[in-house]
């Protein structure tokens, strides 16, 4: 008649696909930082800080992406009602807003010895610094906005709002007069330069699945555990 | 585990009150953050609805009006760089290729200044005697990114 | 806090954080010390001094190092906190499978003890 909990805190789930990608993950950062450091030439205008570039294109890619899945998952969660949509948007969203803020961060650290400036206010960057504004709101909603429903379909028009900025983002060098350069993937790089940009995209991807499935693993547990409560109470 | 009556975390409970203390912290974020988006835009959009003018653009616009700041971008004209021994004030002029601008700015210039390949950008105030002072300098890097000849 | 204290009471952590730290510093000054135009206030060389360059260039095994140490740090935590996470998940389950029993026993007791439901 009783259950055996011992049993199933002695083997607890496997999750063998998660340490396969942490495996992959720190693998793949010690490729890209060889290659970045070691392999990867000197750029003949900008010189060693342009390296950083290995860096923040991948953060801005993974920004503007993780915006619009926040979007999605949270349409899909208004739309069909399961639980493990909204699940996946706010873990999404708890992520996005660390690549958002080190795009930003990165940026300002490459702008100051290049540019001159800390920052500036051209498209490119404003349209940045509003994603970010978003992934605030957005988690703001979700931790002080009104419970249920209502504050889940105010948070997902917030996400919204972020997938059609992300387009912008990545449009704004051609749209607009910035002083940021223009988009330079795959067209206006050099060979070694391209793959260590590959390299480093596909690394910060594996990374943030990785850490997508772990924050959402988690999140599921919060959302059992809140259902457990309540059947005891 | 003696109790009978488990604590429910307050995120499982119901929002009973209207103005509960969940709902001033949000009003006052998202205040914050509306205002914060609504500075933003006036910062970019102040003054010019373009980022910058052009050389030519900045010459048929004429003199900037008094507390207004514009940004003109242009290329380094050939051999136009000159900054007295010891003095913090440099002149240069800014050309498109076509239309020159005079130029003036006080204090550091970055490295990427003196690049063939940069655009540089000027931020600061067109004055009517016809030379840009410019306050603050952005170098846009070149677009290409191109790896060093190995020498030697 | 478990990890946190016993780290913290391991002299060998707290040398090697403290080494860690010192090596970031100084790759970073090295590197950021050789970046052009704020080291010179007034009067600008026209180009950046080739021996800059180099000596920049020449420090970069030690960023390589600096970053491989910090994200092993970090991957090595992050293999930590999803073990706890995992073992966590395993004791939910037993939780909700215990609730399971109690609420289908207590429902069968209802059941026989009120023939008439």
């Amino acid at each position: 008649m009783t259950y055996s909990t011992q049993a199933l805190r002695d083997a607890p789930p496997r999750g063998l696909l998660r340490d396969a990608l942490l495996a992959a993950s720190a693998l793949l950062m010690a490729l890209t930082l060889y290659l970045v450091y070691f392999w990867a030439p000197t750029e003949q205008n900008l010189g060693v800080s342009q390296r950083i570039f290995y860096f923040h294109v991948p953060l801005g890619w993974i920004g503007m992406v993780s915006i619009v899945v926040v979007a999605a998952a949270s349409i899909l969660h208004l739309a069909t009602g399961r639980q493990k949509w909204d699940d996946l948007a706010y873990s999404t969203a708890e992520l996005g807003i660390v690549y958002a803020s080190l795009i930003i961060v990165t940026g300002a650290v490459w702008g100051k010895p290049v540019w001159g400036v800390w920052w500036t206010w051209d498209p490119k960057l404003t349209t940045t610094l509003v994603l970010w504004f978003i992934y605030v709101g957005y988690l703001m909603m979700r931790s002080y906005g009104p419970a249920g429903a209502q504050g889940k379909r105010f948070a997902a028009i917030i996400a919204l709002i972020g997938a059609i900025d992300a387009p912008i983002i990545y449009k704004a060098t051609d749209w607009w007069r910035t002083a940021h350069p223009e988009n330079n993937v795959p067209g206006g790089l050099d060979d070694r330069i391209l793959i260590t940009l590959l390299v480093s995209v596909l690394t910060f991807t594996v990374m943030y699945v990785y850490l997508l499935m772990e924050r959402y693993s988690l999140r599921r547990s919060e959302s059992d555990l809140d259902e457990l409560y309540r059947r005891v109470a | 585990m003696s109790q009978t009556d488990t604590t429910i975390p307050e995120s499982a409970q119901p929002q009973t009150s209207l103005v509960s203390s969940h709902r001033v912290k949000l009003l006052v974020g998202l205040m914050a953050i509306v205002g914060a988006l609504g500075f933003f835009a006036f910062q970019a959009f102040e003054g010019a609805t373009v980022y910058y003018y052009t050389v030519a653009e900045m010459k048929e616009i004429g003199p900037t009006p008094e507390n207004r700041t514009v940004r003109v971008s242009g290329k380094l004209a050939a051999d136009s760089f000159h900054r007295a021994e010891g003095s913090t004030l440099a002149e240069f002029d800014l050309t498109d290729g076509g239309a020159i601008l005079a130029a003036a700015h006080e204090g550091v210039l970055p490295d990427l200044f003196f690049n063939d390949h940069s655009e540089i950008i000027l931020e600061g105030r067109y004055h009517a005697d016809g030379v840009f002072v410019s306050e603050n300098v952005i170098v846009k890097c070149p677009s290409k990114y191109i790896a060093e000849e190995e020498s030697g | 806090m478990s990890f946190i204290e016993g780290l913290r009471n391991s002299p060998l952590f707290r040398v090697a954080l403290l080494g860690a730290l010192i090596a970031l510093g100084l790759a970073a000054w090295s590197a950021f010390g050789t970046v052009g135009a704020y080291d010179v206030p007034f009067g600008m060389q026209p180009a950046p001094a080739p021996q800059a360059q180099q000596s920049a260039e020449a420090n970069l095994p030690f960023l390589f190092a600096v970053f491989i140490v910090t994200w092993a740090a970090f991957f090595g935590y992050v293999l930590y906190v999803s073990r706890r996470q995992r073992e966590m998940q395993g004791e939910i389950e037993a939780l909700r499978r215990a609730l399971d029993d109690r609420e289908r026993s207590s429902a069968d007791q209802r059941r026989e003890t009120n023939p008439n439901n």
